[in-house]
Parts: C-alpha cells; sequence; structure tokens
C-alpha cells in the first residue's frame, strides 16, 4: 500500500530518493517552501519515516492534508 | 439461430481498454515533450480533446482537478490551456463545475468556459445541486458501466490574430453537450500563435503549477489543427454532436484506429506512456502509475 508522509526541507538530502515514489526535482513543496511530500511502499516505511516527525498517512489523510491553507494552491485566476 | 441483433452486448462490459492511467491527487503527474493544441496563423479551425476519466475522491477538495493542461511551467500567460473539475474553489465556495480556460496572451487575450454540472446539466451529468459533487462514492452521477465519465472538449479555434470570440468551445458529457454558464464566460483580446514548444500534461495544471487530480485517465484522443477534419471525413463524420457520438460510443471507448493521420493523438496508456504512433510519451511523474481499472 502507497503511504505518505512529510519532511522537513533540512532533511531532503538525508532521504534515499531511490525508495521514494517521488524524484527530488519534481516533488511537490507546502507554501511556506518548508516541507515536502513524498510517498512510499510500506516495505521502505522505517527508513523514510526515520526523517518524518509526523508519521505515516493514508492518501486520504494526505488528501485532507493538500486541502489545509498550508498546502492549497491558489486557484487559478478566473 | 441466435438472434444477436438486439443484444446490448455492453452489459457485458466495456473491454477494448484493458488499462487506464492514475493519479493520487497529491503529487502525480504526467507530462509531454510537445504539445498539439494551438492557433494556426494560416486559418481557424476544429480541434478536441477526449477521454474518460473516473473520479476517485470521496471527498469535496478546496481546489480544481485537473484533467489536462497544455502550457509551458509555471507560465501561466503564455498559451497556457486547462480543463479542470472544482468541487470548490480555493475559499471554499461550493462550484460543482468543470472549467476551461485558454490564456492565449495574459488576462487580456483569453478564453474562460465553466460548465455546472447540476441546473440545467442534472439530466446529463446526474448531480441534482451545487453540492451534489462528481465524486467516487456518488452514485447519482452518470458514469459507463465501468464507472467512467467519457468527456470531450470540442473548439473551433480561431486563427491566430483573430478575436477569441469568434471561437467556439463546447463540452459533451457522455455524448451530450453540456448547457454552458452565462457567468464566468470570458471571451476577450486575440489569440495569439504560439512560441516555443509547449507541453501536455495530465492530473496537474502545469503552467498554473496547480490543481493536482486523483482520478484514472483512459483512451486520451487529441486532434491538432490539420487532423480532426481529416478524422471527420474518414469516418464519415459531419457535425460536432456526430464526432460526440461516435466518440462516446454508446458508451465505452471506441478504436478509433492505428491510423497515422490521427493516431500522434491517441493515447490508449495500455500499460504504455506513448501514442499510437509511437512518437510523443508522457514521462510519469512522483508515481503516477497504470491499473486495470479500465473505462
Amino acid at each position: 500500500m502507497r503511504q505518505y508522509t512529510v519532511i522537513s526541507i533540512d532533511r531532503i538530502d538525508d532521504l534515499d530518493w531511490s525508495i521514494v515514489n517521488e524524484q527530488k526535482e519534481t516533488v511537490r513543496y507546502n507554501n511556506s517552501n518548508t516541507a515536502f511530500v513524498v510517498s512510499f511502499d510500506a516495505a521502505n516505511s522505517e527508513s523514510v519515516l526515520n526523517l518524518s516527525e509526523t508519521g505515516w498517512m493514508s492518501l486520504k489523510k494526505a488528501h485532507e492534508l493538500m486541502n489545509t491553507a498550508e498546502w492549497l494552491h491558489e486557484e487559478q485566476d478566473i | 439461430m441466435i438472434n444477436v441483433y438486439t443484444r446490448n452486448y455492453y452489459e457485458l462490459g466495456c473491454t477494448y481498454s484493458q488499462a487506464a492511467a492514475e493519479f493520487d491527487g497529491i503529487n502525480d503527474y504526467a507530462i509531454t515533450s510537445a504539445g498539439l493544441l494551438k492557433s494556426n496563423a494560416s486559418g481557424g479551425d476544429k480541434q478536441w480533446v477526449s477521454f474518460w476519466i473516473k473520479d476517485l475522491d470521496t471527498s469535496a477538495q478546496n481546489a480544481g482537478e485537473t484533467m489536462f493542461s497544455q502550457g509551458f511551467g509555471g507560465n501561466s500567460s503564455s498559451n497556457a490551456w486547462y480543463l479542470a473539475y472544482n468541487t470548490r474553489a480555493s475559499n471554499g465556495t461550493n462550484l460543482n463545475a468543470i472549467t476551461f480556460q485558454w490564456q492565449s496572451n495574459g488576462t487580456g487575450n483569453r478564453v474562460v468556459k465553466r460548465w455546472n454540472l447540476f441546473g440545467a446539466n442534472t439530466s446529463i451529468t446526474g448531480a441534482t445541486s451545487i453540492t451534489d459533487f462528481w465524486l467516487a462514492n456518488n452514485s447519482n452521477i452518470n458514469v459507463n458501466v465501468n464507472g467512467y465519465v467519457h468527456l470531450l472538449l470540442l473548439m473551433d479555434i480561431p486563427q491566430a490574430g483573430q478575436p477569441m470570440s469568434t471561437g467556439n468551445y463546447d463540452l459533451y458529457w457522455n455524448g451530450q453537450k453540456l448547457t454552458l454558464n452565462t457567468s464566468p464566460n470570458i471571451e476577450i483580446g486575440n489569440a495569439v500563435a504560439q512560441a516555443g514548444t509547449p507541453s501536455l500534461a495530465l492530473g496537474w495544471n502545469n503552467p498554473f503549477n496547480t490543481a493536482f487530480s486523483n482520478a484514472r485517465i483512459d483512451e486520451l484522443f487529441m486532434t491538432n489543427s490539420s487532423n480532426a477534419s481529416t478524422f471527420m471525413s474518414a469516418n464519415s463524420l459531419t457535425t460536432d454532436q456526430d464526432v460526440a457520438n461516435y466518440l462516446y460510443n454508446n458508451g465505452c471507448p471506441v478504436d478509433v484506429g492505428n491510423d497515422g493521420r490521427w493516431s500522434g493523438g491517441n493515447w490508449r496508456f495500455e500499460n504504455s506512456w506513448t501514442n499510437e504512433e509511437g512518437t510523443l510519451s508522457f514521462n510519469p511523474i512522483n508515481g503516477a502509475t497504470f491499473t486495470t481499472d479500465h473505462a
């Protein structure tokens, strides 16, 4: 099962990018550019979660987080 | 003797497609190195974007869900195109509408069209109110036997240099043309010839850098300026409604044929990100993948 977590940007070079689904160049940051979100298979969770202060999230929980002001992008200009 | 003439074979399910592309709505997307849509200097013409989509969200989001976009990364002012479903605006206001925008050159040269899923379009979409959202767990929404909706954005693109208002932009849901909202309904300025090479993106609004989509997308069929009329002639399609009927195909993806005249705009996502012509591939980013839950 795909799991998600948030990692501080201070740890970006500590992450083994080969065990997450994202690439360093395309990862999604929060609006203050202090943290980023990654996803990973459960088998790799320990290595990834060692860098996280929030623990793992399901896709549903990750959606809830992305829907908060900290992560939500401004609506397209209409 | 077995009489098969009156049998609805779709009761057995749609089987032409066997796989679809899947995006998580967190950070997944797929992107190409080139786009297809553009305003031509030599004349206006018909162009379209056709695909099957299954929304996977189970609750309304305060953000659009991009179905496709075309443009230059992070540059919303130069020939930026997108089609997105909005459950709510970013301030939480309910919308329950699909929005199309083509920003040819800044906000002074653009088209914005929006179609509510409810109201005049309830009989087509199944959505009964502004809060009856298109979500995975809403059985009101009119979908095909595999839970997918067919969308067709059918456009008459103005010649470069001509007013945006000389174009036409219609959206078909399962083969039926949706009634356009009176607001926003923006057609200002002129179409601008495209300079440079834009990218097509699925699941994310690349030029606006926003609005990831939690959805499955299947059987993408886009035309460019030269091959829409060719495709129509080859299939004896005369009107826009003919095109919508043909591509909706009574609720199952249709085999448009691997024909070099138009297969450059046909991505089937049968465990491959490459078009049927073999000339242009999507690059899956941040975990975008395939699923056997097809249209």
